[in-house]
């Protein structure tokens, strides 16, 4: 048992399927809570009444799924002087899809490698080539899926209690906690967020779980003050100010009136964030400080593609697939968020028609 | 430019809304905004149109200029005759030169009506551009007296202050004046002193009061309060959920309302003349406008309400100068109908 | 009017000084000391009196809070905590680590290039956003808005990393009409910085005139609208000057509020288009792990963006009278 856990793969498998169900449990768990309220089923209908909104909701679920794949560890095993052991881990989808390994680039469908007079025939077709190091390009794009789920999902999931927590501290106390809470969240705001989420990269070294981090604390000042200004305005409302004077406790006043209140306002908060973070992640691996060399992510990618831009004849495809991935993913993110937003808003709300 | 006027010429001159309904598409399925609304404003007549909150009043005011949001707003059916001409059949841009030209109309809340950062003399020399072609200095001028007409002191000081500069009173005051930057025939106002003091009140409509009479303009006073029309309009409108119930000269149908609303909305009132009596409310609420009942739309509040009522619609019934919607009238007092 | 701007500026003052342990806060301690950095900086596999040797050079070889060893106010004096700030507030940004420079002189000789691609891009962006989200307006409601919409989401979701290569492969490589990269000083190098800047505005536009749109639609669904059309103003001069002068300021703010992507943009933009500016130098920084370099770049954009609130804090009472009494 203790040489089970002590196996680097097998913690490596553990790790991989833990962010991801987290995710997915908080997303379930959000679900539940929706529809389990008679106003949230009207607003969940109301949200897929629009034909963008189902259409990108199915391609994040699309998305969502290969990102389930991919995290699903399964050991490699080799027969080794007569004993069995494991050499690696492979996701689901690796062995779902496994194009052979080349030796360097060749174009989609192409059949022999790019290599000018000494070009040599492939091992396999590939859809959409291969890079510089024989890597299939598709299988490359997919992985990048996963790194960015996790870092937009765990990210989102991470940061929303706090941000609720400390902003609803800041807006229905007011007073010292919120000078300070305003004051640290006004300092970090006044940094600009790519430059100090390079700064905690740098700092802390590549990596997902690091990421995370960096990410959420840039999140966090976003969702307080939004959460904050919100919970101002409550504070002052009739029903909260009634609540005070029948005596009710502040813990149970945020737990009842405020909390519930400011909740469409992080949901939209989230989804929209969520583009951003995931943007941002491509941008810190495209500079060479995001996840870590062989993960997977479409940052890297570009990055790695970037010199072989200038080759002739031009190669297009690695650039073009990780655009086109990022671009489906924030676009089904942006609609559906703006979908999300329409419906919840209480300012579009009052709006006939 | 001759026109030959068809018979009953007097009626072609002024305004008169001819069975006109509006309808807003909302998300909680249709809502009736006006219904069958009849009204005529003659040349330099003041006319009061009354009724609750909610009751179709604002809408039937925006719709002679055609400035209802459209989406949602649709008039479905209905004339709008302004001497003579339907203004539902004009293009956007007579439109635009009637507006402010010769129909003018000013609003509830002065305070937000104005621009907020434009000088009161930058938006009335804009508007005497646009209806008199006036510019520059002699520009400055004509705003200056437009804003003495409105009673207002040291005008070409005014002319440089900004809207939140001056009180409620004084930026009706400006509103007024902006109305008449085009000289017009008909001047609507929708509830003009809602958002003002009780001594302010008085003073805008007396004001309107002089305008009128002394430019010979029509004025269609818009108000939910019935004691402020006596004496000030000569004939009144009485409104109901979208439809109009009573209406006739404003002294007979205050001292004797028929329709049992107009009852009631007198009885409510807190006029001078009843404060002993204390304030009689009228049971029940004004129903949703995407909810109005069948029949007469009353009966669920009305105390003379028969089984009739509730599913027939009762048929606009003229007597005299009088005119009322219900199937039992009070009945008209005998000098009354005599005088008539 | 003065007693507002002094106050607005003393009210940055202290964020200054937050940002500013922040950035000691991240650099020295949680960067774990001089041994910690030495290595990340001069590698593994370095002697470890080379390490000392650089440590001392750096003037690295002090406690961060307190030193014990000294007397008097220099045990709170002679620490890193104090030379830090110290430095900063006196724009002392000591030399560049990776080649001995120093670091102000470098950052004025630097910044003309960045300033020459970012304020043609603010200000572009800026027009062009207003125009469009103006005209959207305008249009509401009919395919031309939808479409336009539709766009601007779409723009929204292109990576910036895409602006730059796309920009590069369509203006420079297919049609030929910039010059793929460099950088030659204005008024000659109007050629270099046209496609950093054509990028740079495209990348921010789309989220810039979905946002005026927005702005636009909800000024005018304002009281002040219906009664200027009352009045019979045509809808070109109620949009171009009833409503813009009241939407200025959310889209002033808005604006300022995004002079921190500008500064991603310019980061990204710069590297790729081999601008010699304050971007490049940032990612030079990166690259070589100086985090002298690194630590004076964000103190100053963090300063540069307080400025900016302020500016923008000053320019309302130019548009909005209401806040002039104050
Ligand atoms: N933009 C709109 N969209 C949908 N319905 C509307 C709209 N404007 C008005 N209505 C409907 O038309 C009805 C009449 O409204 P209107 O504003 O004319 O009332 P009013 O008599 O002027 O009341 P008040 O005294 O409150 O001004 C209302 O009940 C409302 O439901
Ligand atoms: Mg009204």
């Amino acid at each position: 048992m203790k040489a089970l856990f002590s196996n680097p793969f097998l913690l490596d498998s553990v790790r991989s399927m833990a962010e991801v169900a987290v995710v997915v449990a908080a997303l379930l768990f959000g679900t539940v809570r929706v529809l389990r309220h008679p106003v949230g089923r009207g607003r969940l209908k109301q949200i897929f009444s629009s034909r963008g909104a189902r259409v990108s909701f199915g391609v994040l679920l699309f998305f969502l799924l290969i990102a389930l794949l991919d995290s699903i560890r399964l050991p490699v095993y080799e027969i080794r002087a007569g004993e069995r052991r494991i050499v690696k881990t492979e996701t689901l989808l690796e062995k779902l899809y496994h194009p052979a390994r080349e030796e360097t680039l060749s174009a989609p469908l192409a059949t022999v490698t790019l290599e000018g007079y000494r070009s040599r025939p492939l091992k396999g077709r590939h859809i959409l080539g291969t890079d510089l190091n024989g890597n299939d390009v598709l299988l490359q794009a997919l992985k990048g899926v996963r790194t960015a789920l996790i870092i937009g999902g765990l990210t989102v999931v991470i940061v929303i209690p706090l941000g609720i927590l400390f902003g609803v501290l800041a807006g229905y106390f007011g007073g010292r906690v919120d000078d300070l809470i305003t004051y640290v969240f006004s300092t970090i705001e006044s940094v600009p967020e790519i430059l100090l989420l390079i700064c905690l990269m740098k700092l802390m070294g590549q990596g997902l779980t690091q990421l995370c981090i960096a990410m959420g604390i840039t999140t966090w000042v976003g969702l307080c003050r939004v959460v904050r200004g919100e919970t101002l305005k409550l504070r002052e409302l009739p029903f909260v100010q009634a609540a005070r004077a029948l005596g009710a406790g502040a813990f149970s006043i945020l737990r009842r009136h405020i909390i519930p209140n400011v909740m469409h306002i992080v949901l939209i908060t989230a989804i929209l964030r969520f583009s951003g973070l995931v943007l941002s992640e491509a941008i810190l691996s495209y500079l060479g400080i995001g996840v870590e060399p062989g993960t997977g992510s479409w940052g890297a990618m570009i990055d790695q593609a970037r010199n072989d831009l200038a080759r002739d004849p031009v190669v297009w495809w690695s650039v073009t697939a990780a655009g086109t991935m990022l671009f489906i993913l924030i676009l089904a993110a942006n609609v559906f968020g703006d979908r999300v937003r329409d419906v919840l808003d209480p300012r579009l709300q009052g709006r006939r028609v | 430019m001759s026109r030959i006027d068809p018979p009953g010429a007097e009626s072609t001159r002024g305004l008169a809304i001819e069975n006109l309904r509006v309808v807003f598409d909302t998300n909680e399925g249709p809502a009736v905004g006006a219904d069958g609304v009849t009204l005529e404003v003659r040349p330099g007549e003041a006319v009061a149109l009354v009724g609750e909150s909610g009751c179709g009043k604002t809408v039937t005011g925006l719709s002679i200029l055609r400035l209802l949001p459209r989406p949602p707003a649709r008039i479905e059916a209905g004339r709008i005759l302004f001497e003579g001409d339907d203004l539902l059949k004009f293009s956007s841009r007579e439109m635009r030169r009637l507006r402010g030209g010769k129909i003018a109309m000013i609003f509830q809340e002065p305070s937000v009506s104005l621009n907020p950062v434009l000088t009161i003399g930058f938006q009335l020399k804009e508007t005497l551009a646009l209806h008199t072609g006036l510019r520059g200095a002699v520009a400055e001028k004509r705003a200056a007296e437009l804003l003495e007409e409105v009673r207002i002191p040291e005008p070409r000081k005014r002319l440089r202050s900004y809207p939140h500069e001056l009180s409620g009173g004084m930026q009706q005051r400006v509103m007024i004046a902006l109305a008449l930057a085009g000289e017009p025939e008909l001047l609507v106002a929708d509830e003009p002193t809602t958002a003002l003091d009780v001594t302010i009140q008085a003073e805008i409509l007396s004001l309107l009061d002089d305008l009128r009479a002394r430019r010979g303009m029509g004025l269609l006073l818009i108000t939910h309060d019935l004691s402020i029309v006596a004496r000030r309009t000569s004939r009144l409108y009485v409104m109901y959920a979208a439809r109009i119930v009573e209406s006739g000269p404003t002294e007979d149908v205050l001292a004797s309302p028929r329709h049992p609303y107009t009852k009631a909305l007198l009885a409510a009132a807190p006029s001078r003349r009843r404060r002993a009596r204390g304030l009689e409310v009228i049971a029940g609420t004004v129903p949703p406008a995407n909810r109005y009942p069948s029949g007469c739309r009353f009966h669920p509040r009305c105390p003379r309400a028969h089984e009739r009522c509730s599913h027939e619609l009762p048929v606009w019934e003229k007597t005299g100068e009088r005119g009322t919607a219900c199937f039992y009238p009070e009945p008209l007092s005998e000098e009354r109908s005599v005088e008539e | 009017m003065g007693a507002y701007v002094i106050r607005r500026i003393l009210y940055a003052v202290p964020v200054i000084l937050g940002v500013l342990v922040l950035i000691f806060l991240l650099f020295f301690v949680y960067a774990g000391g001089a041994q910690n950095i030495a290595r990340q900086v001069l590698g593994e596999k370095v002697r470890k009196e080379a390490i000392e040797e650089w440590i001392a050079a750096k003037g690295l070889d002090k406690p961060l809070w307190y030193n014990p060893r000294a007397s008097g106010l220099g045990r709170f004096e002679e620490t890193l905590f104090y030379a830090h700030m110290h430095d900063m507030l006196t724009l002392n940004f000591g030399k560049s680590w990776r080649d001995g420079d120093d670091i102000l002189e470098k950052i004025l000789r630097r910044a003309p290039a960045s300033l020459s691609v970012a304020v043609p891009t603010f200000l572009a962006g800026l027009g062009a956003s207003v125009f469009f989200s103006l005209y959207l307006a305008f249009v509401r409601e009919t395919w031309i808005d939808r479409f336009g919409t539709v766009t601007c989401v779409a723009m929204m979701s292109l990576s910036i990393l895409i602006y730059i290569i796309a920009g590069q492969a369509l203006f420079a490589i297919v049609l030929r009409w910039f010059p793929v990269s460099g950088y030659r000083p204005l008024p000659l190098g109007g050629r270099f910085i046209a496609l950093p800047v054509l990028v740079g505005t495209l990348a921010g536009l789309g989220g810039a005139i979905r946002f005026g749109r927005t702005i636009m639609l909800e000024e005018i669904s304002r009281e002040y609208v219906r009664a200027a059309r009352a009045r019979g103003l045509s809808e070109s001069r109620i949009l171009g000057i009833h409503v813009l002068k009241n939407a200025m300021i959310p889209l002033l703010t808005s604006a300022v509020l995004s002079l921190p992507l500008l500064i991603l943009g310019s980061l990204l933009i710069e590297n790729f288009y081999g601008i010699p500016g304050l971007g490049s130098m940032g990612i030079e920084a990166i690259q070589a792990n100086d985090f002298m370099e690194l630590r004076a770049l964000t103190f100053i954009t963090a300063v540069l963006y307080q400025i900016g609130l302020i500016l923008t804090d000053i320019s309302y009472t130019l548009v909005d009278p209401r806040l002039r009494l104050r």
